[in-house]
């Protein structure tokens, strides 16, 4: 292009180009120039640029609000799975945990217990010596020693496990039935 | 004055760098409309329009980060675009060698003549003449401008654009008188 513009004899002929023609009304061609109409791009050239662009998520600052909020969801989510979790497998999951002070009372109980009911059955051998050897006193003295026994098991695995209302519900249950006994045993020296 | 000419460019080109879909979004609806017009104008055919200005769309996007405060936002984008529609108009712009004919050199603008008209007539014309009187009278290029841009010479770009005018002046006479 440098060339061209050096060359004389294209410079000639450029003179000679811009002469070919006369032009007039020049300012009717210009006002037409300025009222030329415009057009309205497509509305889908918007999403096929979208498509054309690389794939990049902006990451925005996240708020305290939203940070909150996607807690609670995963709070509630863990939770859920959890509370499934349990129900699908009735099985407590195995955890080291301190056993609970209740526990330790029900297990001193429990260790009282034997000297407990040691001492009925000498005031009631004192008292009533054919009773003492009936087999229904032994068999008395059977259910007790089973009731020991089941209540030393339950307090043996309860302190394997978290606190579990199950677990507190036997123990109960078990206590009860010794009490009956030793009111039973009682009622026999009175 | 609407919402996305209120956006500071600089914070467009930041948010565009970033590649912030909602900051592309305001930069393309801020000048779709005039990117769309000029690819109209050259290639004289929607689908065509809408592939130059899609394409070039995507070319700035890509390049943003590349743009200096040398010219303004809008003339960048106004070459990128204008690139992009050469470049898919070359494929059916051609350039006839014209005979200068010295009883043929006078051309009269009408005063009747609008910009509806005028917009008809140079949809009329073939795509190479065409380009350049869009180029040069529309767009306000030089010359030697356009010449660069097409990849023609000088020579050429005088010779089409009077072309262009004698055909104008040909398609409108019966209209406007």
């Amino acid at each position: 292009m440098k060339q061209e513009q050096n060359d004389p004899i294209w410079l000639k002929i450029s003179a000679d180009l811009d002469l070919q023609y006369e032009e007039s009304g020049r300012v009717n061609l210009e006002q037409a120039l300025h009222t030329l109409p415009v057009y309205t791009a497509p509305e889908s050239a918007w999403s096929n640029i979208v498509e054309g662009l690389p794939k990049k998520v902006v990451v925005r600052q996240l708020t305290f609000r939203k940070v909150m909020g996607i807690a609670a969801i995963l709070i509630i989510m863990i939770g859920a799975f959890l509370t499934w979790q349990h129900i699908a497998t009735k099985e407590v999951p195995v955890q080291y945990a301190k056993v609970e002070q209740s526990k330790l009372d029900l297990h001193l109980i429990s260790d009282t217990s034997t000297q407990v009911f040691a001492d009925l059955k000498n005031a009631v051998c004192e008292v009533r010596p054919g009773y003492c050897k009936s087999e229904e006193f032994q068999e008395t003295e059977k259910n007790y020693q089973d009731l020991l026994e089941a209540q030393q098991q339950v307090l043996k695995k309860a302190a394997m496990y978290d606190d579990d209302a199950q677990v507190e519900q036997l123990l109960l249950h078990i206590e009860n039935e010794k009490k009956q006994i030793e009111q039973e045993v009682i009622a026999q020296i009175n | 004055m609407s919402l996305t000419t209120a956006y500071d460019s600089k914070e467009l080109v930041a948010g565009c760098i970033r590649q912030d879909r909602l900051c592309q979004e305001r930069l393309y609806k801020q000048y779709k409309d005039a990117m769309y017009t000029l690819c109209k104008r050259l290639l004289n055919d929607d689908e065509l329009a809408a592939d130059a200005l899609q394409e070039g769309f995507i070319e700035v996007f890509r390049s943003i980060a590349t743009f200096r405060e040398e010219a303004t936002l809008g003339a960048w984008i106004k070459t990128i675009v204008l690139r992009r529609a050469l470049k898919i108009n070359s494929r059916y712009a051609m350039y006839e060698e014209l005979k200068p004919n010295r009883d043929d050199r006078k051309i009269d603008w009408d005063s009747s003549l609008t910009g509806a008209l005028l917009a008809k007539a140079i949809a009329a014309l073939p795509a190479g003449c065409r380009q350049v009187f869009v180029l040069i009278e529309v767009e306000g290029y030089s010359h030697r401008e356009t010449a660069a841009l097409i990849g023609i010479s000088e020579g050429t770009s005088k010779s089409q654009l009077f072309h262009a005018k004698k055909l104008l002046r040909d398609y409108l006479k019966p209209i406007t008188n």
